[in-house]
C-alpha cells in the first residue's frame, strides 16, 4: 500500500509538468498582444515595446519557461499585471470562499445522489425510480447558471429567504455564513447530483442482480441493510470514481456560480484575470485547480482498495 | 404414528410471474410436507420450478415480476404467507436457512468469512460481534474447513469452491434452524469435492436433526440423502414417495424417464445423472388441457391430452402420482 502510494504520487509529477506546460503555452497560444492589451489604447508603439521588456516578454520561450517554473517550484506563481501584488497572495485570499463553495456542493451532490441513486436501482421501474432518472436527467441539462437564477427567483425574490447573492466569511458567524452558501452550494450540487445519482443507480443494479444479496436476505438481513452494507460496497469503485469526476465539473461549476452569486472566489479571480488578460493570474488559478484535480484523482485510486480486496497494490 | 402436524406444511402453492409475453404460472398447486429432521428431494428438470418452490418458502421471489398467487405455508402453525417482512426477516436465516447452488458467486466478495457468518448470529441471537465471531469460528469446525482461525479474516476470493460453499453451510446453520433448504448445494463442484460436501450434509443431518429440504438434478445424491423425493415437472407436483419406493418402482413416465440411466441402488455411483427427456418443457404461458407431460410421453393415451390426471395414491401408502396410466407402470418390470 505505502509502496504504491509513493508510486502513485511520482507519477503526477509528469502529469504536473505537462499541466505546467500546457497552462504556461496558453500565453502563446491566445491570439493578441498581451504588452498591447494591457498598455491601453492611448500606448505608442514605444510604450508597448517599453512594457514588453519590463514583462520580460521579449525573452525566448524556454528561457521563461525556465524562470517561471523555477518559481513555481517553489510556491512563487508570479506578480499580477494589473494588480502588481504576487499570484500566490490573490490565491490565498480568494481560496476560502471557493473550498467552502466546493465542499457544500459535493456534500449536498452526494447527499441527494446517493440515497436517490440506491432506492431508484431497489425499485427499478417503479415510480421513484421514473421520477429520480428524470430529475437526473433534467439536472444535468439545466445549465448551472440557469439553475442559480431560478433558485434566487424562488428563495430569494419571491419567499424572500435567502439572500440574492454575495459571500460572507464563516469567521463572520456560521449563519450568515450558510445563508449565502446555500443557493450557489445548491445550485452546483444539484448538477453534480444528477450524473453522481445516474451512476450509483447503475452501479447498483449489477450488484443488487448478485447472487450473494439473494444469500444476504436469506440471513434474514433488513433491505436496508442489504443494501447499505452488503451492496453498496460492492458498487462503491464505479461511485467514487464518478464522484472524483464530477469534481471536476465542480471546478468548472464554480467560475460560472461565483460570478452568477458574486462570491469573491478562485472563480471570480480567473474570470476576472481572462477579461483583463492578466496572464500570471490565469497561470497560476488554473495551476492551483489541476493541482487539487490531480491529487482528487489520487485519492480515489487509492480508496478502491478500501472497498474491494479483490484490488491488490 | 401419531397425528401431530408436520414441522412444515404447504398447501396449494401458487406462484406466477408477469413477463412481456405474458403471465408466467412457474408454481401450481404445489402441496407438500415436512418433517422434524426429516430429508425431502426435489427432483425435476431445469426450468421445472425447483428454485421458485424453494424461494416462495422463504417469501424470497422478487415482486415484481413475481409473485405468490395462493396457498399457504403453515410453519409450526403459522401461516408464513400472511406474516409482515419484518417477522419474515426474524425467521429466515434463524428457522429456515438456505444454501445455494453457486458459492463462489453466494458469498459477498467484500466481506470477510467472519462477517459473514457473524453477521446472521448477531442479527438473531443478539450476541456481540466478540461472540459472534466465535460461533463463526465453531461453524467452520463444525463443516471441516482447514485451518478455521485464518479463515475468519479471509475473502471469498481466497477460498476455492469447496471451501466456499462449506462457508455457506457454516453460515446458513450457524443459528440452528430447523429447516435447511439446500438448492443444488453440490451442482457447481467438481466430483471429489461434491462427495465431501455431501458427506458433510449427511453428517450434519444426523448430528444436528435439521430437517432438509434437497433441490438436485443428481440422483445420486437423492439415493444417498433423502428420506423422501418429490418429483416437479412444469410447476406442479407429478409424483412424491419415500425414496427407495420411488426409484424402485416409479408410477409416472417423468420419473421413469429421469430414472432412465440411473444404476440400481447399490451400484457405483457415476453417471447418475437424469438422462435427457426428448422433447421440450412446455411454455408456462398458456393453462395446458391435459397432462403437461403428454406430448413427450411415450404412454400418453387420448385421455392424458384432454383431462389432467390428479394426484392419487400408489399402492404404497405414501406414494402419490399423477398419471392416467400409472397402474400400468406398476406392472412388475422384472
Ligand atoms: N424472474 C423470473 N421472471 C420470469 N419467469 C421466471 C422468473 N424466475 C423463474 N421464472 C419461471 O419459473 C420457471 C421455473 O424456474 P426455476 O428457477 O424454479 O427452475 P429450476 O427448476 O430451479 O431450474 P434449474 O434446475 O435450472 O435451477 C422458469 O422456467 C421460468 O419460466
Ligand atoms: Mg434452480
Amino acid at each position: 500500500m505505502l509502496a504504491f502510494t509513493m508510486r502513485r504520487l511520482l507519477a503526477t509529477v509528469p502529469v504536473m509538468a505537462i499541466v505546467a506546460i500546457i497552462v504556461f503555452s496558453l500565453l502563446y497560444l491566445t491570439p493578441g498582444d498581451p504588452a498591447a492589451v494591457l498598455a491601453g489604447e492611448q500606448a505608442t508603439a514605444a510604450d508597448i515595446e517599453r512594457l514588453r521588456i519590463a514583462l520580460g516578454l521579449d525573452q525566448p520561450f524556454l528561457t521563461r519557461f525556465g524562470q517561471w517554473i523555477g518559481g513555481v517550484v517553489q510556491g512563487d506563481l508570479g506578480t499580477s499585471v494589473f494588480s502588481r501584488r504576487p499570484v500566490m497572495d490573490l490565491i490565498i485570499q480568494r481560496l476560502e470562499p471557493t473550498i467552502a463553495l466546493t465542499v457544500a456542493s459535493l456534500l449536498i451532490a452526494v447527499a441527494i445522489a446517493l440515497p436517490l441513486g440506491i432506492i431508484a436501482a431497489w425499485r427499478s421501474g417503479g415510480i421513484v425510480d421514473r421520477v429520480a432518472m428524470s430529475f437526473a436527467v433534467l439536472g444535468f441539462s439545466v445549465p448551472v447558471f440557469v439553475l442559480s437564477y431560478l433558485l434566487i427567483m424562488l428563495f430569494s425574490v419571491e419567499l424572500k429567504i435567502l439572500p440574492v447573492q454575495g459571500y460572507v466569511p464563516i469567521a463572520y458567524g456560521i449563519g450568515p455564513f450558510l445563508s449565502h452558501l446555500i443557493l450557489p452550494a445548491l445550485s452546483l450540487g444539484i448538477v453534480n447530483a444528477a450524473l453522481i445519482a445516474r451512476i450509483t443507480r447503475a452501479a447498483m443494479l449489477e450488484v443488487l442482480n448478485q447472487d450473494y444479496i439473494r444469500v444476504a436476505r436469506a440471513k434474514g438481513l433488513s433491505v436496508r441493510k442489504v443494501l447499505l452494507k452488503h451492496a453498496l460496497k460492492n458498487a462503491a469503485v464505479p461511485i467514487v470514481t464518478v464522484i472524483g469526476i464530477s469534481f471536476a465539473l465542480l471546478i468548472s461549476g464554480v467560475v460560472v456560480t461565483e460570478t452568477v452569486f458574486n462570491i469573491p472566489g478562485l472563480g471570480r479571480l480567473t474570470v476576472d484575470a481572462i477579461l483583463r488578460r492578466d496572464y500570471p493570474v490565469i497561470q497560476g488559478v488554473i495551476l492551483v485547480f489541476s493541482a487539487t484535480y490531480v491529487v482528487v484523482n489520487l485519492l480515489v485510486d487509492l480508496s478502491y482498495g478500501l472497498f474491494d480486496p479483490r484490488i491488490k497494490y | 404414528m401419531s397425528a401431530k402436524p408436520p414441522l412444515l406444511q404447504v398447501s396449494n402453492l401458487g406462484v406466477t410471474f408477469r413477463t412481456e409475453h405474458g403471465t408466467v404460472r412457474a408454481l401450481q398447486d404445489f402441496s407438500y410436507e415436512l418433517d422434524a429432521g426429516e430429508t425431502l428431494a426435489i427432483v425435476g428438470e431445469s426450468g421445472s420450478g425447483k428454485s421458485v418452490g424453494a424461494l416462495a418458502l422463504m417469501r424470497l421471489i422478487n415482486d415484481p415480476p413475481g409473485r405468490i398467487s395462493d396457498g399457504s405455508i403453515l410453519y409450526e402453525g403459522r401461516d408464513l404467507l400472511t406474516l409482515s417482512e419484518a417477522q419474515m426477516q426474524q425467521l429466515r436465516g434463524n428457522d429456515i436457512a438456505m444454501i445455494f447452488q453457486e458459492p463462489m458467486t453466494s458469498l459477498n466478495p467484500v466481506l470477510t468469512v467472519a462477517e459473514q457468518i457473524g453477521e446472521a448470529v448477531q442479527l438473531h441471537q443478539k450476541v456481540d460481534a466478540a461472540a459472534a465471531r466465535n460461533r463463526a469460528l465453531e461453524m467452520l469446525q463444525l463443516v471441516q474447513l482447514s485451518e478455521p482461525e485464518r479463515r475468519l479474516d479471509q475473502y471469498p476470493h481466497e477460498l476455492s469452491g469447496g471451501m466456499c460453499q462449506r462457508v455457506m453451510i457454516a453460515m446458513a446453520l450457524a443459528c440452528t434452524p430447523t429447516i435447511l433448504v439446500a438448492d443444488e448445494p453440490t451442482t457447481a463442484l467438481d466430483v471429489t469435492i461434491q462427495a465431501q460436501i455431501l458427506d458433510l450434509i449427511h453428517d450434519i443431518k444426523q448430528r444436528l436433526g435439521t430437517a432438509i429440504l434437497l433441490i438436485t438434478h443428481d440422483l445420486g445424491v437423492v439415493a444417498e440423502l433423502a428420506d423422501r423425493v418429490l418429483v416437479i415437472y412444469a410447476g406442479r407436483k407429478i409424483e412424491e414417495a419415500p425414496v427407495r419406493t420411488l426409484l424402485q418402482s416409479p408410477r409416472h413416465p417423468y420419473t421413469l424417464g429421469l430414472l432412465g440411466a440411473m444404476p440400481r441402488l447399490g451400484a457405483t455411483k457415476d453417471s447418475t445423472r437424469l438422462t435427457e427427456i426428448p422433447g421440450i418443457v412446455p411454455s408456462l404461458l398458456e393453462p395446458i388441457a391435459g397432462c403437461a407431460f403428454a406430448p413427450r410421453c411415450s404412454f400418453a393415451v387420448e385421455r392424458c391430452r384432454t383431462e389432467a390426471p390428479q394426484l392419487r395414491q400408489q399402492g404404497d401408502a405414501k406414494h402419490y402420482a399423477a398419471c392416467w396410466r400409472s397402474d400400468d407402470l406398476a406392472q412388475p418390470t422384472t
